[in-house]
């Protein structure tokens, strides 16, 4: 478990990166490439429902068990 | 339920009722000092205030700007301006004028709603803000008077409907939901039929959230939470309930779609226009208030383990991020993608994005009283996190504000300036008469304050059915050159009954010396303040056959 909370954090950490390089001026790339952020917020949230789905689904396996 | 039970209950939403009615005082506030007190419209509402003018007069379907042409826009708002201007006796452009005061105000009304009925009541108060505010985007398009962004307010409608359809197939069912749960697919439906009569892509991204969740739902049925004991059966039965949505609201809008298809068929023009603004980080990435969206990041994971019934609003995100994906991947070069209309899958995904994010904030205020283990400080700490949460995500949101009506147009000059020539125009020819004018002019003026017809309006509000340029190149020639012949003969051929003239004095004064000796105008009036001339066009002598054929073979293609 701990294991893929440090997997998720290096990846939420990597996208919040990846974010902010559109939300501070001087780390913008030239052309903006909104495109980029697009992908980058969904793939966040495919991260997202994917973490959710498995507690959701350990925690129901752990109740039933 | 007992009486005391049913005391409570009352007495809840008649909390939510007194907080609806500060809603509405707040935005009927909020309108008037932004507009102070004028009628505005967007530009594009020309385009609808045309065809209110003309259904108002009995003429439903047919081009309200060029003659003798099918329409090509949904219907549904100028019906019901022209309705309410047939029962109430109030002016298309004022109803039109003040539908930010009577229409727009649904949008914070239903937002409030339908987060209240799918969360609670700190989350309905947490989402204005953050939608209204935490979006640069909404702050300057939530008065928009245009059906593109009413028609959001049928769109929180249908969510409602089909989160009633979701709820009433998973686990967190209550009996006395399930007792009605068959009525909520055909009124989800009805809601989507409507959605399509208001404003077509609306209901096509409503459409793909329903979809997407029903997809979901039968993939991983509520989230992944199994409960002992609960039949399987609900995995398809919310796929099911989204077949019975798509036959009634296809059903209901299937003429109207077959109509829209054969219009854009041609790949038209107008589905590709791409607002400037969407490129822009303070819109698309919430520049301005960037902790909205790691915000909305945790109310996805919030609603997935929480509430994963509610997963059709992260599945209106998606529908929304990928139709900005489709657009923002065209610009990219050698990036060949079809997109339609991105400006409008913004509007819509930041929509998502702030209530995933209101969703978000009160999860981790609910999350921070119970880590500080004071679980019996209970609301009012719930309530202090939210509200902190709220300013830190939305507070440089305010920066905004002054901008808030920057799309807006004030008709008041133009109302002023231009009376005496509409109210001409209005008394003096019928619906049909056809304006030789200006594009800007002709949309504007002809078309937008009196529902009269014009060769051609401008580009992104004529018909696509007709060949636009070659028509703007024929009127640009109409009002440049001086040989009589030439107007007379492109004037007939477009069946143009009238010339207006209109601009400064010393302009229009110039262009009627030369106009006055021709024989093929008669003028008819002229502006007090000799700003606006019209002249009657009478029928051309002969027409050049080779150039009409030219002409209307370009049309046909």
């Amino acid at each position: 478990m701990s294991r893929l909370y440090i997997r998720h954090v290096s990846v939420v950490v990597f996208l919040a990166a990846v974010l902010a390089r559109h939300w501070v001026p001087w780390l913008r790339p030239p052309g903006d490439e909104p495109f980029s952020f697009v992908v980058g917020l969904g793939i966040g949230i495919g991260l997202a429902i994917a973490l959710a789905v498995y507690q959701n689904r350990a925690q129901s396996a752990a109740r039933n068990a | 339920m007992n009486a005391e039970t049913s005391h409570s209950r009352f007495a809840g939403w008649r909390t939510d009722a007194v907080i609806l009615l500060v809603i509405l005082a707040g935005w009927l506030v909020f309108v008037a000092v932004v507009t102070d007190g004028h009628r505005v419209i967007l530009y594009d509402t020309f385009r609808d205030m045309a065809w209110a003018h003309n259904m108002l007069a009995g003429r439903f379907w047919a081009d309200p700007t060029v003659p003798e042409q099918p329409f090509w826009y949904a219907p549904g708002s100028p019906l019901l301006v022209a309705g309410l201007a047939a029962v109430t006796r109030v002016s298309v452009v004022d109803l039109y004028g003040y539908s930010v005061y009577w229409f727009n105000a649904w949008l914070p009304i239903m937002l409030y709603l339908l987060a209240r009925v799918v969360w609670d009541r700190l989350t309905a108060v947490v989402v204005l803000p953050v939608v209204f505010l935490g979006s640069y985007t909404w702050l300057t398009h939530v008065m928009a008077p245009i059906p593109g962004l009413q028609g959001v307010v049928l769109n929180l409608v249908g969510l409602l409907c089909w989160n009633q359809c979701a709820v009433t197939t998973g686990p967190a069912r209550r009996d006395h939901r399930r007792r009605v749960a068959w009525l909520w697919p055909p009124l989800t439906g009805l809601s989507l039929a409507l959605s399509a009569w208001y404003h077509p892509l609306c209901a096509i991204i409503l459409a793909g959230a329903i979809f997407l969740h029903a997809v979901f739902e039968a993939v991983i049925p509520a989230g992944g939470v199994r409960v002992p004991g609960e039949a399987r059966r609900s995995r398809f039965t919310l796929l099911g309930r989204m077949l019975v949505v798509a036959a009634v609201a296809g059903g209901l809008s299937a003429s109207l779609a077959l109509h829209m298809l054969a219009l854009h068929a041609g790949g038209s023009s107008l589905l590709s226009f791409f607002a400037d603004e969407s490129m822009y980080p303070t819109y698309y990435a919430h520049a301005q208030t960037p902790l909205v969206v790691p915000l909305a990041l945790l109310g996805v994971w919030f609603i997935v383990r929480r509430s994963p019934h509610a997963f059709w609003i992260v599945a209106y995100l998606l529908v929304g991020l990928a139709g900005q994906g489709a657009a923002f991947l065209a610009q990219v070069p050698g990036g060949k993608v079809p997109f339609i209309l991105p400006h409008e899958f913004l509007w819509h995904g930041q929509l998502a994005v702030g209530v995933c994010a209101a969703v978000g904030i009160v999860g981790l205020a609910r999350r921070s009283v119970e880590h500080l283990n004071r679980p019996r400080a209970g609301k009012p700490a719930r309530v202090f996190w939210a509200a902190l949460f709220v300013v830190l995500a939305v507070g440089p949101g305010l920066r905004g504000l002054p901008r808030a009506g920057k799309y807006l147009v004030d008709l008041e000059p133009m109302l002023a300036e231009r009376r005496e020539v509409c109210e001409w125009i209005r008394t003096h020819t019928d619906l049909e008469a056809t304006f030789v004018a200006d594009p800007e002019v002709g949309y504007q003026i002809v078309a937008g304050l009196t529902g009269r017809k014009c060769i051609v309006a401008v580009h992104f509000h004529t018909n696509p059915g007709v060949d636009v340029p070659g028509r703007a190149s024929d009127v640009s020639t109409m009002l440049e050159t001086a040989d009589e012949q030439t107007f007379a003969r492109l004037a007939g051929h477009y069946g143009g009954t009238h010339f207006l003239l209109l601009g400064d004095s010393d302009v229009v004064q110039a262009a009627h010396g030369r106009y006055g000796e021709w024989s093929c105008l008669e003028r008819l009036f002229a502006a007090r303040a000799g700003t606006a001339v019209i002249y009657r066009i009478r029928p051309p002598n002969a027409l050049d056959a080779g150039q009409v054929e030219e002409r209307e073979g370009a049309e046909g293609s």
